[in-house]
């Protein structure tokens, strides 16, 4: 048995989400595990060595036995490298932990080194996962992986110290498309940041959708009808500076199809702190993004390799892939109504736009009981007969009331270029995770990150052919408990890992990392009221004005004067204070009243 | 007696509350005056006459604090601690001379005996008290007609009296010395007129183009003699530098970001004349008595903030955008192209040859302007009337009218009389020619006529809802009566709307409804109501008076009016003030 083969034993046993996420990992071209001139493999990764490439085994020792302090006090190490730092501490009682910050290298260790005894107690962390570490542990950092990744090793360092969430609550302005798939994404996105608990505003340019459509209609001379539009888009442009003068964002985060230029970032930057930008589309079909992100701070993707090559090629330094998430209001299980069941359900349904692999593929599914619902369906052809309310665009409600009426979901990723499953395709679309946050059965093709996410066979059902789908289709018809076990599995995996809040939460960090310091630390809105009741004494009267809060209300100036407004009581010193500081507020913010000297 | 005045104002406001300081310190010799200002203009507040104490608001301080990520516990001790110490014991009056919820609230927290300006009551009603501060308060929003000078107002605001006397500060004269050892400093030919330019302003928009600041000086350089000084703050100096860069070498001084207030007031008092935007210097030129040539652009309106005192210059684009609805948006700056460069010089050298200040026919080289001199009427009111001769005009002639009219309203008995009026008529003959164009007068006779008429209903229905006795109020006469009354104020803003000659008294009137008591009770309610009503019916009456005393006794308006169908009935009244009589005008004190 290999060392790879019985490290994932162990590790399916204690942690199989772990496991499985490891297993589906690819290791990168720049990871090179090569002999060191001792004998032993060494690693090193692009141009940084996690081991010495003279004596790996004995470099190791000499770590462990430098580590000083209490055996028997529980011990965070931060990178596993090969494992040669860790061996020797293997067989102590000492509690241990291991927090790697990369898949890969965490799978090449678990390659060339037993490392049952630590998988066996749980000890492996992957990523920003510091589930269990205890916050009194001592930490002991492996030097090239901190070097490597200074980012999540000062994320560790404050979770230790007690301080992890620190980051305040930011002011961050999310900026919309004017139409297309981004645009409830960069609403969910919106929402996600406010469930952090920041003050996030969508900047919504779909108002000016059909003024956008109305251009086309002007003319029809294409020049012409380009440079209207260039005309509006750089009005939104400014629109987008506008707001962001005004609402002074710590961040602004844009999606996809946003309307932002090149000079536009330019001139952006030049106002707000840091700007991110979130290109959630396929980079190999829609390339605009070469001009976008070398002007950006923080520019997220879906795919990984080889975007990041082609990224890293342009000189774009700060990239990561943050991937969909769910939106747990907008999916979500429903009771659905007798009519609505009939009406939106149907043993095999598909949502989504028509694109060239569903057209062909779908073909091969038409005797089942199947619903294709969505736009861009061509009603005169063999899948006439399944395509729903003719061809229409399906509001987000109709789709998640779909999605809980339906007994398989299918998902099959859109592609141009192939009859059917493209078997290079690597990202997940949104729908993979609406479906799972509505608690529905998907049945979607392979993709290649699909295991980092979900559990196949136990989250969701794969398939990689028409003819492994048509398989699937027919088993889990006849088998309803396990279509509503793995939902639920599903459901609870978006719970638990997948939500725009998690994601943001991601991106923030990463962002923390590609700029540190950058984002302020300011006193939480809701956790406001502790520090502003402890700022006045206990027989203050502010104390009572505090107390009168309502529990929605925001424990901030405008909050309590909202309150001092409404109350017909005489008005008091304290509350005429706190009305004067609110009003110098608004003043400082918007200067010149008068306009004069 | 102790006196606390509040104003939280800038640069040019705080010089120009000056007159308020000495009219204070006249009536009340004995009281201990104290003036709070922001700390960022304390130095400026130290040149004012007047006051035994300067305390400084801390602004500097709470902006950081409140600002986003700040701490609002600390600012409220800072404001706290700041009270506990500055102002320990109640003053027995407050004159609060910043119209915005800031100075109101300040006003109350100094827990003045009296107040006068803009406050607030217990109740957490805003009011204003006296009436003036309501007019102060309403003509950002209803300015077209408006002929008095900010000084005025804040004097009229504070409840004092117009003295005529115009602004004043007092230079230390440690500086003064400095000041003239700066320019002993400065190589200048003997008979060189010392010229200070102000090429910036609060707003682009108010900035006159700098290269035309050079133009001008270039030309006066032409003609005589000069030495200019360039003087902005530090974000100004570019634009001290574009226009330097364009004038002969030695002939300009940038003063620009390097000179404190009292220093900047100290080379000010030197200098021949000072050229310059409605900016904070201007004020504080006019205030040494250094001549001003002043541009008012984009919203800047000559008869609201123009230079105080007697022979300063003020210069208005003439064109139907100015004063400037949208100042922030505009981006053509017509008004910026309405004075050429060769009409500026020329009026320039005016100032500097001190020639006379009186009026002159119209000429190509200022047709798209108009030139205001700077004067008193004989009640001690800041005017700024019209050099170039023209016929009169709509925008002029309603600024004479309401220059009669408030202070009939508001001062009632003690309104000045016959004198404003000769002196109304003496202008329009002086000052203008026949006037050709509509003067707004049928429409503004009809819009006043209807007003006259609506707030009588108004008032009546009022006064119905306190005469009728309580038991027989239902519920359904009360809605009835509520009904009738709010269809009523529809119709007034349709008249603000359609006739701005008159949109003041009906702003006005809306800002009298505010009232500092906040009772619920309908008689209380109706009674307030009665008096606003009666109030602007009053305006409107008095308006109609003094229409028709301009029209009686101008003979230009005479001749003019019976050319109108429409008005010829006012020509052939044989005595108007029999329609509307002076007596029964109550004053709106």
């Amino acid at each position: 048995m290999s060392l790879w083969a019985k490290n994932l034993e162990i590790l399916q046993q204690v942690a199989p989400d772990l496991a499985a996420a490891l297993a589906a990992t690819a290791v990168p071209d720049d990871h090179q595990v090569r002999p060191s001139r001792s004998g032993p493999l060494y690693l090193q990764v692009g141009k940084q060595r996690l081991t010495s490439s003279y004596d790996p085994v004995k470099e190791g020792q000499d770590w462990a036995q430098a580590l000083e302090g209490d055996a028997a006090e529980p011990l965070v190490v931060f990178g596993l490298g090969l494992g040669y730092h860790l061996l020797p501490l293997l067989d102590r009682e000492q509690p241990l932990w291991v927090v790697e910050p990369s898949a890969a290298v965490a799978r090449l260790a678990l390659e060339h080194q037993d490392l049952t005894p630590l998988l066996a107690r749980g000890g492996l962390r992957l990523g920003s996962d510091f589930t269990g570490l205890p916050r009194s542990a001592r930490l002991a950092d492996h030097g090239p992986t901190r070097r490597l990744h200074p980012g999540p090793y000062r994320r560790l360092t404050r979770f230790l110290a007690g301080e992890a969430g620190e980051l305040g609550p930011l002011r961050i302005l999310v900026v919309g498309p004017l139409y297309g798939g981004s645009h409830p994404i960069a609403r969910y996105t919106a929402r996600g940041f406010q469930q952090l608990g920041h003050e996030a505003e969508l900047l919504d340019f779909a108002p000016f959708y059909a003024g956008y459509q109305a251009m086309a209609r002007v003319t029809k001379d294409q020049r012409a009808e380009h440079h209207l539009k260039q005309g509006l888009l750089g009005l939104l442009g400014e629109t987008l500076l506008a707001r962001a003068r005004d609402f002074k964002p710590d961040l602004v985060f844009a999606l996809a199809q946003s309307p932002v230029a090149p000079p536009l970032l330019k001139a952006l930057k030049a106002e707000v702190p840091l700007v991110a930008y979130w290109f959630v589309e396929d980079f190999q079909v829609l390339t605009y993004w070469q001009d976008l992100a070398p002007e950006v701070d923080a520019f997220f993707t879906l795919q990984k390799e080889p975007f990041f090559s082609e990224l890293k090629r342009r000189g774009v330094m700060n990239y990561a892939c943050l991937p969909l998430a769910a939106d747990l209001e907008a999916y979500r299980p429903l009771d659905l109504s007798p009519e609505e069941k009939r009406r939106c359900g149907a043993a095999l349904s598909f949502v989504g736009a028509g694109y060239y692999n569903r057209r062909q593929f779908f073909q091969g599914l038409t005797d089942f009981d199947f619903k294709i619902w969505g736009s861009e369906w061509q009603l005169h052809s063999p899948l006439g007969l399944h395509i729903q309310n003719q061809a229409a665009r399906v509001s987000e409600e109709d789709c998640a009331r779909i999605f809980n009426a339906t007994r398989i979901n299918l998902n099959l990723h859109s592609s141009p270029f192939h009859t059917g499953v493209n078997p290079q395709g690597d990202y997940l679309n949104p729908r993979v995770f609406d479906l799972a946050a509505c608690g529905a059965f998907q049945l979607v093709d392979w993709r290649s990150q699909l295991p980092g996410f979900f559990t196949p066979d136990k989250e969701l059902a794969t398939f990689a052919s028409l003819a492994e789908a048509r398989e699937k289709i027919a088993y889990f018809l006849a088998h309803e408990d396990e279509r509503q076990l793995l939902a639920a599995a599903g459901r609870e995996r978006v719970l638990r890992e997948h939500t725009y809040a998690h994601r943001l939460a991601a991106a923030l960090e990463m962002i923390q990392d590609f700029h540190p310091g950058t984002l302020p630390c300011r006193q939480s809105q809701t956790g406001a009221v502790a520090p502003a009741r402890s700022s006045f004494p206990a027989d203050h009267p502010v104390q009572a004005l505090l107390a009168r809060l309502p529990a929605d209300a925001a424990p901030d100036l405008e909050g309590l004067v909202n309150q001092i407004k409404e109350s017909s009581e005489p008005l008091t010193e304290p509350e005429a204070i706190l009305w004067f500081l609110h009003e110098f507020r608004r003043k400082i913010h918007r200067p010149g009243v008068n306009g004069g000297c | 007696m102790r006196i606390l005045v509040i104003n939280l104002l800038r640069l040019g406001d705080l010089v120009q509350c000056s007159p308020v300081l000495r009219a204070l310190r006249r009536r009340y010799p004995e009281a201990q005056i104290t003036l709070v200002v922001q700390d960022v203009f304390q130095e400026t507040a130290g040149l004012l006459a007047g006051p035994d104490r300067l305390v400084p608001f801390p602004a500097l301080q709470l902006a950081p604090l409140l600002d986003a990520g700040g701490d609002w516990p600390r600012a409220y001790q800072v404001v706290a601690d700041w009270l506990r110490t500055h102002i320990a014991s109640p003053p027995d009056l407050v004159v609060n001379l910043t119209p915005d919820f800031l100075g109101a609230l300040l006003s109350y927290l100094s827990r003045g005996r009296e107040v006068r300006g803009f406050t607030l009551g217990s109740s957490r009603s805003f009011f204003t008290h006296p009436a003036w501060m309501s007019y102060l308060m309403i003509i950002s929003r209803a300015r077209k007609a408006n002929p008095f000078n900010l000084v005025d107002i804040f004097l009229k605001s504070a409840g004092l009296d117009a003295d005529g006397e115009g602004l004043a500060v007092q230079i230390p004269a440690e500086v003064q010395r400095q000041a003239a050892g700066f320019l002993e400093g400065v190589p200048l030919a003997p008979a060189t007129s010392l010229v200070g330019l102000v090429p910036g302003a609060s707003q682009p928009q108010r900035c006159w183009p700098p290269e035309r600041y050079a133009q001008v000086a270039r030309a006066l350089l032409a003609a005589r003699p000069c030495h200019f000084f360039i003087f902005g703050n530090q974000k100004e100096r570019p634009l001290g530098e574009a226009v330097a860069g364009l004038l002969p070498p030695g002939t300009a001084t940038l003063c620009t970001g390097g000179t404190s207030i009292p220093f900047l007031a100290a080379l000010l008092s030197h200098l021949h004349l000072l050229i310059t935007n409605d900016t904070g210097p201007m004020h504080l030129a006019a205030a040494v008595n250094t001549p001003v040539l002043a541009f008012f652009l984009a919203g800047a309106r000559v008869q609201d903030t123009g230079p105080v005192g007697e022979g300063h210059l003020a210069l208005e684009p003439r064109i139907d955008c100015h004063p400037c609805h949208y100042p922030d948006s505009c981006s053509l700056f017509k008004c910026h192209e309405a004075f050429s460069p060769e009409g500026v010089a020329a009026w320039a050298l005016h100032l500097l040859e001190k020639k006379a200040l009186t009026p002159v026919p119209d000429a190509s080289l200022w047709r798209t302007l108009q030139v205001y001199h700077s004067t008193w009427d004989p009640t001690g009111h800041h005017a700024h009337l019209p050099l170039i001769r023209r016929p009169l005009d709509r925008k002029h002639f309603w600024t004479l009218v309401h220059r009669a009219v408030w202070p009939r309203f508001l001062d009632g008995a003690g309104a000045p009389g016959e004198a404003l009026e000769r002196w109304l008529l003496e202008i329009i003959g002086s000052h203008f020619l026949a006037p050709r164009d509509d003067l707004g007068l049928p429409g503004g006779h009809r819009a006043l006529t209807e007003l006259v008429d609506l707030t009588a209903q108004g008032e009546g229905l009022a006064r119905r809802l306190i005469d009728i006795p309580q038991k027989r109020r239902s519920p359904s006469f009360l809605w009835q009566q509520a009904e009738a009354i709010r269809s009523i104020d529809p119709k007034l803003h349709r008249l603000l709307v359609g006739y701005p000659e008159i949109a003041s008294f009906i702003e006005f009137y809306f800002q009298e409804q505010r009232s500092n008591d906040a009772d619920t009770y309908v008689n209380v309610l109706a009674r307030q109501l009665a008096e606003t009503y009666h109030n602007l019916h009053q305006a409107g009456k008095i308006c109609l008076e003094v229409l028709g005393e301009l029209i009686r006794f101008s003979p230009v308006l005479f001749q003019h009016i019976s050319m109108l169908p429409d008005m010829a009935h006012l020509v052939h009244q044989s005595s108007i003030t029999d329609t509307y009589q002076l007596t029964e005008v109550a004053p709106c004190k």
